[in-house]
């Protein structure tokens, strides 16, 4: 059997993790939607015609998917923490990709699916609720030649901010990357791994801003400005711009490399302190 | 089966083993005795791949356990001093763990259950301590993996369970499989070890099977005052001078474990030279 990954025993790992664990995910289950009502409950009570508009939808969405995610995830390997737990996990016949696998399997892959269908369990009903509150409230009001037009269900996959042309895709672009650091972290940190990451995380922005501010500035002949990743451009003395590009295939390697390989490198980041994991 | 030799290990600067060589053979139950913090869990997490040596070679069942291998882990079953059974039922336990050690035996299962007479309850969080880890013991011998490394394992036993404990693992041992035991409860594995190992300071004071021993070391209550002269170890008792004297003359006596290990303790020299010979 091969000793790196074998779909059947990362099966059984995944069946296993399920069944001993499953009364708190069911439990979690419960959490995300009473959490939403709660807040759509607060949300609806606002005596305004349109109380559940798309972009508080999406702000509702996002701030779930990223705290609870990320919590999810940095309890993703919290028996390593404790060494009657860790005993268990390190010696349990399989490999580590499988284990790390089936961590990534139910944090970042089931996680996001029962999340997002959680949230529309809720959303679903709170805009049609919404939408009807609104329109008694609008009626009462009575406006002349006034048309009501009700909110849209937010979709997660084909969203652009009121006004703007960014696609809710950067959401997915930050998100993954920020949940696979947290799922490092639950490696990294035997205690207090939520805690530890975001510390960890600020600090590493904080050197990234520093990095950029006080040595990447300084050293940038003065006007010009980064553009782009590969691009740079001023305004000259008769208001044209300038731009310094490097060739776009390059642009194009630097962008795709940062929208979707962090979470690549973090898995492979945690897969090797597993392995060199000690209890 | 497992070789070590010349392993280095610390934690931090509090160094554990520096050059600790030791060979163990399959078909034998070894008993690994020693002061708390003297290294026996450490070189049982060693030999489960749990810790890696810092230096020197560690070798298990032809495998580097340290790479954690599949193939190591189906053949190796660690019980730990310190564990937790997640909160399942009895039957999932067996249905989902179980599928890992392709040598799990049910009926052996079901044979040690009863012999430890584990009541049916619902979960195993419902189970006392003793329970839970007679129920690990089981789980643990029913698995038939080569190697199998135990950890205080009577500890959390009442009395009727040590002797029960001792009567399955005996049962267990077949020509393919190596029993190591831990413990500083020395008296736990009388009568079921065929070899002992004493650990002081990350060294091997004391390595000799049980026949050896019975050979060269003579164990018996004397109130001779001639026998005490000779002893190697003695201790008063109000039947008399339980003593540890040689063998000259090749009578069986019964081993009192607890003895040997504090004779090895405070008279190394004497009983090494005893083996020497």
């Amino acid at each position: 059997m091969n000793q790196t990954f074998n779909f059947h025993r990362w099966w059984l790992l995944v069946t296993k993790h399920w069944i001993e664990n499953r009364k708190r995910y069911l439990l979690s289950l419960l959490v995300i939607p009473g959490l939403m009502l709660a807040w759509f409950g607060f949300i609806l009570s606002n005596k305004n015609y349109h109380p559940l508009p798309v972009h508080i939808q999406f702000v509702t969405y996002a701030s779930g998917l990223f705290i609870l995610g990320c919590f999810y995830a940095s309890m993703m390997f919290a028996d390593l923490g404790s060494t009657s737990k860790g005993v268990n996990f390190l010696s349990m016949p399989a490999s580590h990709v499988e284990k790390l696998a089936c961590a990534i399997f139910y944090a970042v892959l089931l996680f996001f699916i029962i999340y997002t269908v959680a949230f529309y369990i809720v959303n679903i009903p709170g805009v049609k609720i919404a939408n009807a509150l609104g329109y008694e409230r609008f009626r009462e009001e009575q406006f002349p030649n006034a048309v009501f037009i009700p909110d849209e269900v937010f979709n997660i996959f084909h969203f652009k901010f009121p006004g703007g042309d960014e696609e809710f895709f950067y959401v997915f672009v930050a998100y993954f990357p920020i949940q696979s650091a947290f799922l490092l972290g639950s490696v990294y940190f035997a205690r207090y791994s939520f805690i530890k990451t975001t510390i960890a995380i600020l600090l590493l922005w904080l050197i990234v801003f520093i990095f950029f501010s006080k040595v990447l500035m300084p050293i940038t002949p003065v006007g010009w400005r980064w553009d782009n990743l590969a691009e740079w451009a001023r305004f000259n003395n008769v208001g044209e711009i300038n731009l310094v590009s490097l060739p776009r295939w390059i642009d194009y390697t630097l962008d795709s490399l940062l929208k979707y390989s962090i979470p690549l490198i973090l898995w492979i980041a945690t897969y090797f302190r597993l392995k060199e994991k000690e209890i | 089966m497992i070789n070590i030799s010349n392993l280095h290990f610390s934690y931090g600067p509090q160094k554990v083993f520096s050059g600790l060589s030791l060979q163990l053979q399959a078909g034998h139950i070894y008993g690994l005795l020693g002061k708390n913090g003297t290294g026996k869990s450490t070189l049982l997490r060693t030999m489960a791949g749990l810790l890696f040596p810092q230096k020197g070679k560690i070798d298990v069942l032809g495998f580097n356990p340290g790479k954690r291998s599949p193939d190591f882990l189906q053949q190796v079953f660690i019980l730990p001093e310190e564990f937790q059974l997640p909160d399942i039922s009895l039957e999932q336990l067996l249905k989902y763990h179980s599928v890992f050690y392709p040598g799990f035996n049910r009926k052996q299962f079901e044979k040690y259950i009863t012999e430890f007479e584990i009541p049916a309850i619902s979960t195993l969080q419902q189970m006392s301590y003793g329970q839970k880890k007679k129920v690990l013991i089981s789980f643990c011998l029913a698995c038939n993996t080569s190697l199998v490394l135990m950890d205080e394992p009577t500890n959390g036993l009442d009395i009727l369970s040590k002797s029960q404990f001792r009567k399955v693992i005996a049962g267990a041992l077949d020509e393919n499989r190596c029993i190591v035991i831990s413990t500083h409860q020395v008296k736990d594995l009388e009568s079921l070890i065929d070899r002992i190992t004493i650990l002081d300071e990350g060294q091997i004071l004391f390595d000799e099977t049980i026949e050896v021993i019975a050979r060269k070391l003579l164990f018996k209550i004397s109130f001779d005052q001639e026998d005490l002269k000779d002893a190697i170890y003695t201790e008063s008792s109000l039947r008399g001078h339980a003593l540890i004297a040689v063998n000259n003359t090749s009578d069986e006596s019964k081993l009192d474990l607890e003895m040997l290990y504090k004779a090895v303790i405070l008279h190394r020299e004497k009983i090494n030279s005893v083996f020497k010979a």
